[in-house]
């Protein structure tokens, strides 16, 4: 809910529509013209690889899970990882603008293709430095290192994910045990998220609990190529790793207090004093 | 023999070259053969003669890898996304070894992509019901109250991100209308798997994609064991209360769900305080008053109607019924006709005693004991007919009800002993029509209310006094709305024309009755223009009105067109993202909304009433600004804001009270009023130790003129509060809670005042607990001290405790125990105006009821 009524906000008020309360009958071409989106962009990405990403929100209950798509984007000097449909909205939302095409068919567009994926990132390939941005009640960003994966290589076990026939390897990070199949052939040391080090591409990985799900379901040379970027909107908040972290395991322990942060939006009523919204929290690095 | 001899030596050969690749490192740089720049991210394997993977190791930021060279080793291979693989003799590498790729022409190999296409996904969240149930959660609108987002307030009114939602279906049909409270506060929690809000829903599908709606609609999902079945449940429930009164508590529910059929009925009755009046309330949407007409306000008022601060089931003596029989048909793929039937009666017993200390140029005390007995019945009925197609929404809703009420109080006023009695008899019929018709370039949209509004009120004092009043009220309002760009930005335009027609005759029966006739036409055109930037936005609307009056009693030649502006501006503005800043001002003009009576009447036994004849007017301003700021890495919102309100008014009421009458005149003149407002937040959690403390500061003063027993005095008066709250849950069977609210009240001196400053104190506790799976525990601890006089205090305490317990998935047994202590009176002094009042109300004592609840 949280996630929808952020990227809900941040389009509506990207394409800049009427706020009056009630419904006011509008006419197509009569809205404000779009504005171009607030980014960084790193570097250009003419290798793009698709993978289709679920996961538990709530570890106690695995009857439960979310489903999106998301894309790594391969730079000459960066890569960047993030939901798909947000880069589709991102690129959309440009293109009308700088085409100042007609505004009320990017709402249908967003009303249609709803993010599901809620971290975006890029790595400077030379440096290893990171920069992570993740939407929760608020939108954290903080900077690290590309983390240091140990490996192992398991010999014999071989599977077919999209044709490509895989090699398995296994590692224990950040709290958590990761399988993964990765390819030779594409031989990039690379996968979703920050997952790196693998002699070849990752082409599928979760972690032993079944909390998470990756598995490329495309790849793509397009030559044009794809902005690697981060977005660069006032209302991201700039912080460490560990407050950040901090924060968002704050807003799902409390949610009421994570909503009632947010004026203008939501005013709670007497009769929550007595309750506390607890949201399931399962993060994907659990140190 | 030669042969064998160079066998055995290239064997010992290759022998002895695999005996020299030992484990060893090499390390070196890897360019491009092109650029000569760094490779970043090359793989560098070393395989096996099987070419299984022995060590590996990539290149970094300045294309330097560094890899061992293990036993076994047969080859290293070198690659990298668009460049050509290279292979070495493992035996062959020296320690450092830099390798230039010659980029590749060829095209990456691609793997076909199988994104799913993207799929038709409204802006739904869904939430599972059993996640925010909790043992004590009865109806949805107890898990309603919980999920983020929604707030439920105390009418029952369901609210998403502050604003009433549009619409609340059941399986995706709209069963009742804005009425829904019978769904809320019936339908068993156990029976919804889920609830659903579908954020910024356009429902009108003609509006889709054309006038998106900040609003959301609230659907209920049901599990599929109570699809296309009756279920329900009944409860059961007796016990003893007050004055060894018998208690009892019933209910009824039964819904049935289905694909073409919807029906919900629902009947409650009891008698232990519990008003069942807000069972069938009519909603109204805030955003949508277009769509809505208000009733006249009454003009007879039996007297002492109390209102204190302790809530209803502390002193309420009621019966109450509440009963509503709810149906939808579909028709066809869009259309559909729903019946909504309510019915909502009560008879209240109270007993209370007033003293009150009319100050003024004279004195005056007047003291009531009051024992009054109160009934009323309420027939609710709408048609609703709703055609919601891509191109075409059509609704007519055909309404109408009925409704009785009777007071009749024995009074002892005074000296003077007296039975007072006021009826009255409302009845109303109202039709809505709503039609938009998208063209498909652009879309059109007429909206129309018109109602008829009758009733009657009976006033019947033993002491002579009576007044009949007969009001019969026709009002249309139709709107139509639409938009263009100015500026770059949007400019909303809307036009209203509202025509209103009161016929009014009052009749005291010692004059000869007085008919008056008067009405107004109003034309309004509405701009509003809407900036928003980076940080925030602005909206500035500016609203013309010209209202054509007809007044009986004034003279000809008056002044009857009035033209006048309302101009407002609003600017939201976020300084970072922990800190936003809202500022709004706002200036009105507006005729006060009261039915105007053509003679004076007598209002209550004693109110005499003279009314001013003419309209009155009153232009306002106001200015408000708050600044909000919120961390929620160390979990500390602080909210502060500022609310000032200035009004002048061209008339203001004067009360004289005597020892037989209070008379209210009012009078032609110039007044001002003030309202400041201040309010202070600060909210700090500690998630760790699972306890959060909120703290508050509140200060409201008003500024009016009261003019009173023959004086005329601007009063300033002032209330200050802090309020405190803990909650404590750091296990899981057991949650802890105690609000504490701190009042003080003053008026600021005047000449002759005799009002003194007064405190109040307020704390609730409250324990939850599960102790058993099937079992819970609720002990609530009330306290109010309250000052009566200077330095005497009076103190109520209250203690409530009940119990369920759930003997099987359909049977579940309950006891409540109300007031253990046995409160029985209620006491509270405070200031208005130049009065203070003393107020005195029995409470409902210590009481018991045992509960059998079945699930159908």
């Amino acid at each position: 809910m949280k996630k929808l009524l952020f990227v809900l906000l941040i389009s509506l008020m990207a394409i800049q529509l009427n706020s009056q309360n009630k419904p006011t009958i509008i006419s197509p071409g009569t809205i404000p013209g779009l504005t171009l989106i607030e980014r960084d962009v790193k570097d250009t990405a003419f290798i793009t690889v698709f993978y289709k990403f679920a996961f538990v929100p709530d570890s106690t209950n695995h009857g439960r899970k979310n489903e999106g798509q998301t894309i790594l984007l391969m730079g000459d000097k960066w890569l960047g990882f993030m939901d798909w449909n947000t880069f589709q909205i991102d690129s959309i939302n440009d293109d009308f603008a700088i085409k100042k095409k007609n505004p009320w068919n990017l709402v249908g567009i967003i009303g249609n293709c709803s993010p599901a994926y809620w971290t975006s990132l890029v790595i400077n390939k030379q440096t290893k430095d990171c920069i992570i941005q993740i939407q929760n009640f608020s939108k954290y960003q903080y900077s690290q290192q590309l983390p240091h994966m140990d490996w192992q290589l398991l010999e014999g076990d071989k599977k077919e994910v999209c044709g490509v026939i895989c090699d398995k390897a296994i590692c224990h990070w950040s709290g958590r045990d990761w399988e993964a199949w990765y390819s030779t052939t594409y031989p990039a040391p690379y996968g979703p998220y920050l997952f790196n080090g693998l002699p070849g591409l990752i082409f599928a990985l979760k972690d032993t609990k079944n909390n998470f799900f990756f598995k490329l379901n495309g790849l793509d040379d397009s030559p044009w190529g794809r902005p690697i970027y981060i977005r660069t909107d006032d209302e991201i908040i700039k912080t460490t790793r560990e407050k950040a972290r901090v924060g968002i395991e704050n807003e799902q322990g409390d949610a009421t207090s994570a909503l009632s942060g947010h004026p203008g939006i939501i005013d709670l009523p007497k009769e929550l004093k007595g309750k506390k919204i607890r949201l399931p929290y399962n993060p994907i690095e659990k140190e | 023999m030669t042969r064998y001899i160079l066998i055995i030596f290239f064997s010992f050969l290759v022998t002895t070259i695999h005996a020299q690749v030992a484990t060893r490192t090499v390390s070196g740089k890897i360019t491009d053969s092109e650029t000569h720049e760094a490779v970043i991210g090359a793989t560098c394997k070393v395989v096996n003669a099987q070419g299984k993977i022995l060590t590996y190791a990539t290149t970094d930021g300045t294309g330097n890898y560094k890899l061992r060279i293990t036993d076994g080793a047969l080859r290293m291979i070198v690659s990298a996304m668009g460049y050509t693989e290279q292979s070495f003799e493992a035996s062959a590498i020296k320690e450092h070894k830099n390798i230039s790729l010659r980029p590749e022409t060829y095209s990456l190999k691609e793997v076909p992509v199988t994104v799913n296409p993207i799929e038709i996904n409204k802006d739904t969240i869904k939430y599972n019901v059993s996640a925010f149930k909790t043992r004590n959660d009865k109806y949805i609108e107890d898990v309603l109250r919980k999920m983020p987002g929604i707030e439920v307030n105390s009418s029952g009114q369901i609210l998403y991100k502050g604003e009433s939602i549009n619409q609340f279906n059941i399986e995706g049909q709209n069963l009742l209308g804005n009425r829904y409270n019978q769904a809320t506060r019936n339908l068993p929690v156990d029976a919804v798997a889920q609830v659903q809000i579908v954020e910024n829903d356009q429902p009108i599908r003609a509006l889709k994609k054309r006038a998106p709606s900040k609003k959301a609609t609230l659907n209920i999902k049901l599990k599929s064991s109570y699809k296309l079945r009756p279920f329900g449940e009944t409860i059961f429930g007796g016990g003893k209360g007050y004055d060894k009164h018998t208690l009892w508590q019933n209910k009824l529910t039964l819904i049935n769900i289905g694909r073409k059929q919807q029906m919900l009925l629902n009947a409650s009755m009891n008698n232990n305080g519990m008003s069942l009046s807000k069972n069938n309330t009519a909603h109204i949407n805030s955003g949508d008053l277009e769509n809505f007409m208000f009733n006249p306000f009454n003009l007879l008022y039996a007297s002492s109607a109390v209102l204190p601060p302790v809530s209803e089931p502390r002193y309420l003596r009621n019966k109450d019924i509440a009963a509503g029989l709810n149906h939808l048909f579909r028709l066809g793929k869009y259309g559909s006709f729903r019946t909504n039937i309510t019915y909502y009666g009560n008879s209240v017993r109270s007993l209370d005693s007033t003293s009150n200390q009319i100050d003024g140029a004279y004195s005056f005390n007047l003291c009531e004991a009051n024992r009054r007995k109160v009934s009323e019945h309420t027939l609710n009925t709408e048609l609703h007919y709703e055609l919601n197609a891509p191109k075409v929404y059509l609704i007519n809703e055909l309404s109408g009800n009925i409704s009785r009420s009777t007071n009749r109080g024995e009074l002892q006023s005074n000296a003077q002993t007296l039975i007072e009695r006021v009826d009255r008899h409302p009845h109303m019929l109202q039709n809505k029509l709503s039609l938009i018709v998208n063209s498909g370039v652009r879309t059109y949209g007429i909206n129309s209310i018109t109602r008829y509004f009758k009733r009657n009120e009976w006033l019947d004092a033993s002491i002579g006094h009576k007044t009949n009043i007969d009001l019969a009220r026709f009002a249309t309002r139709n709107t139509v709305n639409t938009g263009f760009i100015f500026l770059g930005k949007a400019l909303d335009l809307s036009y209203t024309i509202f025509y209103q027609h009161d016929k009014i005759t009052v009749d005291t029966l010692q004059i000869t009755p007085r008919c008056t006739i008067n009405s107004q036409l109003k034309n309004q055109l509405n701009l509003s223009y809407n900036i928003n930037y980076r940080r925030g936005q602005i909206l500035i609307a500016l609203p013309t009105e010209i209202l054509n009056l007809h007044i009986d009693t004034r003279p000809q030649g008056s002044q009857n067109t009035y033209f006048f502006l309302s101009p407002s501006l609003n600017i939201t503005h976020r300084l970072s993202p922990f800190l936003n800043f809202t500022l709004s001002g706002k200036l009105s003009k507006s005729t006060d909304n009261y039915v105007l009576a053509p003679q004076t009447y007598y209002r209550s036994y004693r109110t005499r009433f003279t009314p001013l004849g003419d309209i009155g007017w009153t232009r306002a301003s106001s200015l408000a600004s708050s600044v909000y700021y919120a961390n929620l890495i160390n979990m500390l919102t602080v909210g502060f804001t500022g609310v000032m309100t200035w009004s002048k008014s061209d008339h203001y009421e004067q009360f004289a009270y005597t020892e037989r009458t209070t008379e209210i005149l009012q009078i032609w003149k110039d007044n001002t009023s003030k309202i400041i407002y201040l309010s202070l937040l600060v909210d700090k959690s500690f998630p760790r130790a699972d306890l959060q403390i909120k703290s508050g500061l509140n200060f409201n003063r008003r500024e009016m003129l009261i003019a009173q027993n023959a004086r005329l005095q601007t009063i300033k008066s002032n209330i200050a509060t802090a309020t405190l709250f803990f909650r404590y849950d750091h296990l899981k069977w057991i949650t802890l809670s105690h609000d504490l609210t701190f009042n003080l009240s003053w008026q600021d001196h005047y000449l002759g005042s005799r009002s003194q400053p007064l405190t109040s104190f307020y704390q609730i506790l409250t324990l939850n607990s599960a102790p058993l799976s099937k079992m819970n525990l609720t002990l609530q601890a009330e306290q109010n001290t309250l000052e009566i006089e200077n330095n005497r205090f009076r103190t109520n305490i209250f203690i409530d405790a009940a119990v369920q317990y759930a003997v099987s998935r359909r049977l579940e047994l309950g006891l409540q125990l109300h007031n253990l202590l046995d409160r029985r009176i209620y006491e509270e002094v405070s200031f208005f105006g130049m009065t203070r009042r003393a107020l005195q109300l029995p409470l409902r004592g210590r009481e018991m009821m045992l509960l059998v609840k079945l699930k159908l």
